[in-house]
């Protein structure tokens, strides 16, 4: 009994380490999920093989939609990182584990899941762009998360998140960062903002810090990283 | 006084509106078509909407003894799903030709995008096939860049500025249109864009010619009562009423009658209200007893 629990673990784990994700995140997770969460996790993951895609991704949305019941909120929503919350990590293995065996059609599967998505699957992509794509090819759908009026959503997009600094032109990068200005977010946490800031970008922050002061609105101070004006 | 307001998403508000716009002055609207808060799936979300602006909505607001009129067209959020889009711009001609129609838009920019230019310039080039005006909305954010590329297209396209409104403008893209020969649009808001105070010290500095005032209350927080609060703000500056009509009534109405299918009078004209009368067999009461004026 005590082996085969210790089994369905590190089928989990595994599961995040072929994600890229660090070791001591992996283990805070599985300390934070509890046997039952444990045991219900990889019964789930078991489920995820139909081999119609549509079949796949409303499989995948209908088990995402059951990690609140089965948590709770406090668990789901407890942090393990700058990214990653507990719900957040047990979406990531049900995801991962959907587009095992996808194969050839991985990126046709995480289409029709973004297509039929709900916010926490919204999130769960924005947030895992950088593992689920490596070559850009997925530019588009962060460019259409990009027009959202979901603050966490944009919070999952533009904050700790390789993706953007990696994949975006630099018009795209502007823009998503002006966005995330307007929303009051912390430009701080944008990755590698530093190595993208440009003549272009501090001049369409400087309009919205005139624009703001016209309007006697307040603005997220993190603006002055890109102006570096005090 | 009486007052129009040529910007204001009317299907997103309710009676209690119509009810508190009429009692104010308020007696002509433009509904220009726009974003519905998420993106739509398919064109034939487009195809309903539109129907609605032109059908239904038009005539609840007659109901309530105010003219309605609408601008048909592809919001700019919404340029950027080029199937859609394309799809758009295949229906939009047989929404053009349309009595209540009196322009092409809100068209314009969101996100400054390749896709937005390329839909903007279709669809002023609709506009100026089928001779109507067009209501351009600048986005939220890079406002300043958003216009100056929009006066620039505006020059590409060739259309005839006199027929192109510039709206939610501020203190900082204001000059850029006034150099331009494109009207002034302005929307009062109760916490973002533009406040009466605002715009009271921009009509004190530019003058009144081609400025135009309105609410753009939609389902956010807004308020249909704009219009007639900017009166008030103008007038308590020391403007006179003729001044208040012209900027709050006549301008607007005058830009739109570019059309052919507005004008003053027609504003000005008391609708006689019949709440007996019914669109596709719906009415807009609830048990209550109909008025009947004429």
């Amino acid at each position: 009994m005590v082996r085969s629990q210790h089994d369905v673990a590190s089928r989990i784990e595994s599961t995040l380490s072929d994600c890229g994700l660090h070791e001591t995140l992996i283990t805070d997770f599985m300390a934070a999920l509890g046997s039952d969460a444990v045991n219900w996790l990889n019964d789930t993951c078991q489920q995820l093989t139909a081999a119609d895609l549509s079949a796949r991704a409303l499989m995948f949305l209908k088990f995402s939609g059951q990690t609140k019941g089965r948590l709770g909120y406090q668990l789901e929503h407890t942090s393990l990182d700058n990214r990653w919350s507990v719900g957040g990590l047990v979406r990531l293995v049900l995801l991962q584990k959907s587009l095992t065996s996808a194969a050839g059609q991985r990126e046709t599967l995480i289409r029709e899941i973004y297509r039929l998505s709900g916010n926490n699957e919204k999130y769960l992509l924005a947030r895992g762009l950088s593992i689920l794509d490596a070559e850009g090819a997925l530019l588009d759908i962060a460019l259409d998360m990009g027009r959202t009026n979901d603050e966490n959503l944009l919070a999952a997009l533009v904050q700790n998140n390789p993706y953007p600094a990696r994949f975006y032109t630099e018009d795209q990068f502007n823009r998503l960062v002006l966005k995330a200005a307007f929303y009051n977010l912390d430009l701080g946490l944008i990755d590698k903002l530093d190595k993208r800031i440009n003549p272009e970008l501090i001049e369409l922050c400087n309009d919205f810090i005139d624009e703001q002061d016209n309007a006697g609105r307040d603005f997220t101070n993190s603006i002055y990283i890109i102006t570096g004006r005090y | 006084m009486q007052f129009f307001d040529p910007h204001i998403h009317m299907t997103s508000r309710t009676t209690d509106d119509y009810q508190r716009m009429y009692a104010s002055g308020i007696r002509g609207v433009i509904e220009p078509a726009f974003w519905q808060g998420q993106a739509r799936t398919s064109v034939a979300s487009f195809t309903d909407y539109f129907d609605m602006i032109i059908g239904w909505e038009r005539f609840r607001a007659s109901q309530f003894g105010i003219h309605h009129y609408c601008t048909i067209g592809l919001n700019p959020k919404e340029a950027n799903n080029l199937e859609i889009a394309e799809g758009v711009m295949d229906i939009l001609p047989q929404y053009l030709v349309k009595e209540g129609v009196v322009a092409v838009g809100e068209i314009g920019y969101d996100d400054i995008t390749p896709m937005e230019d390329r839909f903007l310039a279709i669809q002023m080039g609709l506009a100026m096939e089928f001779g109507l005006p067009v209501l351009v909305h600048t986005p939220h954010r890079d406002k300043l860049g958003g216009t100056r590329r929009t006066l620039s297209l505006i020059r590409e396209v060739g259309i005839d500025e006199d027929m192109v409104i510039i709206d939610h403008l501020n203190e900082q893209t204001l000059p850029l249109v006034l150099e331009s020969g494109c009207w002034c649009g302005h929307s009062i808001y109760p916490d973002t864009k533009m406040s009466e105070q605002r715009m009271v010290e921009l009509l004190k500095r530019y003058g009144l010619e081609k400025m135009v005032v309105n609410s753009a209350a939609d389902w956010g927080v807004s308020d249909p009562l704009k219009v007639p609060k900017t009166a008030k703000a103008m007038l308590e500056a020391g403007f006179q009423e003729e001044h208040v009509t012209q900027v709050l009534f006549n301008n607007p109405i005058d830009f739109f009658a570019r059309s052919g299918r507005i004008n003053r009078e027609e504003v000005a004209t008391t609708i006689q209200v019949d709440q007996t009368k019914l669109w596709q067999e719906n009415s807009a009461l609830r048990g209550q007893e109909p008025i009947v004026q004429c």
